[in-house]
């Protein structure tokens, strides 16, 4: 696996070169690729070795050099079991689907139940637009195979490997839950009004307001042993509604978060004993503005930096890694 | 251990102390975190999906050597 931040020159050389390839960057560079074995998404941010950037003029690409076949497609929102379906006997999946898209809450919601999902890794993240341009650009998605962009399908590639690869998919995350009361809520979703704060029925909305709530920090919830963060999006008072980026889920126990001190340390740790270099990563766009990663390094990851994130689920204000590693054939 | 003849069997109590959140060993694959919890959750809100839920994660360990890491912390072996 190899990671580059690509000129549209040498991002085309290389989709010529048949190489297998998940694609970031601005949709004009996008739409300008060539038909090949590749997916993308829209995105105007990155991880670079120098440290967070945004670039309109660079694609991110990952090879995949390890793939001894592989297949993409663009799956409507009423068609995610397909990204079981067509998966290989031994490999991964990638997949890429635009913010605020019906496939992106179908997959968040439904997602997590599809049968076999956790026998095969799935990584990925949710295509995004530049900060700026929130409400006026749409995110996208595209499938090089067939040319098809879409703002609304779940682009996937799948890659197969060979049987003395072994993969690993794990998520790296800055925030632990912290010492507040427990809070659970009686529905998931995306839009919350009321929940169970220490055991008390409560409007989270007025409850921010009232307690000066730093939403910047997620909530976080324990997944025995996996941290997994549900982010806000907006606090209406008024209306006592709340929005996160990811559903919440009934039967969950969140705290508030506190954040982990060191995040250079929490990123290296990341990494492991593999080199973050060689690993497909993304992180997520709230670590990227919140932590002020622009222009600081993340422990060697690189990669899009992103509207959410999958391993496996989606996932917020997370970076999720996947590495390969070869054991030698008996 | 392909047919899974070396895991504890359905009928063992232990997959049930594990879904109910009784047994919480320290888990270090993220896909089993990820089934695990799922499962309790559906457990904790329907009880009679209980043994479905077992059969379910019983087969993600039949069919995923990469788990196996995980085993020896839920059994004890």
């Amino acid at each position: 696996m190899k990671n580059a931040l690509l000129s549209i020159e040498d991002t085309v050389a290389l989709i010529a070169s048949r190489a297998i390839l998940f694609v970031s960057g601005p949709e004009h560079l996008l739409r300008s690729l060539p038909r090949g074995n590749w997916i993308g998404g829209t995105t105007s941010y990155f991880m670079t070795p120098e440290g967070g950037a945004s670039r309109e003029d660079r694609l991110f690409c990952t090879t995949f050099d390890d793939a001894v076949d592989a297949r993409m497609a663009i799956l409507p929102p009423n068609g995610l079991s397909g990204l079981i379906e067509h998966r290989f006997a031994h490999g991964f999946t990638c997949i890429v689907t635009p913010a605020f898209s019906t496939t992106l809450q179908r997959y968040a919601v439904d997602g997590p139940a599809l049968p076999g999902l956790y026998n095969q890794p799935v990584f990925g993240w949710v295509a995004g637009v530049h900060l700026d341009r929130v409400g006026q650009d749409v995110p996208m998605v595209f499938d090089g195979a067939t040319g098809a962009a879409s703002a609304d399908g779940l682009a996937a590639l799948w890659v197969a490997l060979p049987e003395t690869a072994e993969v690993d998919l794990d998520i790296v995350n800055l925030f632990a839950p912290g010492d507040g009361e427990s809070i659970t809520f009686p529905e998931g979703g995306f839009d919350v009004t009321n929940c169970l704060i220490g055991g008390v029925p409560t409007n989270l909305a007025h409850y921010i307001v009232a307690r000066g709530v730093d939403t910047t920090l997620p909530l976080v919830a324990d997944y025995a042993g996996a941290m997994v963060n549900v982010s806000f999006q907006t606090v209406d008072a008024e209306n006592g509604r709340v929005r996160f980026y990811a559903p919440v889920v009934p039967g969950t126990i969140y705290r508030l978060a506190r954040t982990v001190a060191d995040y250079g340390a929490a990123y290296a740790e990341g990494a492991r004993e593999g080199s973050a270099a060689d690993m497909l990563s993304c992180n997520c766009i709230l670590n990227y503005r919140y932590a002020e990663l622009e222009g600081r390094p993340t422990g060697g990851f690189v990669g899009p930096v992103t509207f959410g994130e999958f391993a496996y689920i989606l996932l917020n204000q997370t970076l999720s890694r996947l590495s390969v590693r070869h054991a030698l054939a008996a | 251990m392909p047919d899974g003849g070396l895991l504890p069997s359905v009928d063992d109590q232990l997959w049930a102390r594990l879904l109910t959140g009784e047994l919480d060993p320290d888990i270090k694959t993220l896909a089993t975190r990820l089934i695990i919890t799922r499962l309790r959750i559906e457990v904790a809100k329907d009880s009679t999906v209980l043994p479905t839920a077992v059969q379910e994660l019983r087969r993600f360990f039949v069919e995923n050597k990469f788990a196996h890491r995980d085993l020896a912390a839920i059994t004890g072996f």
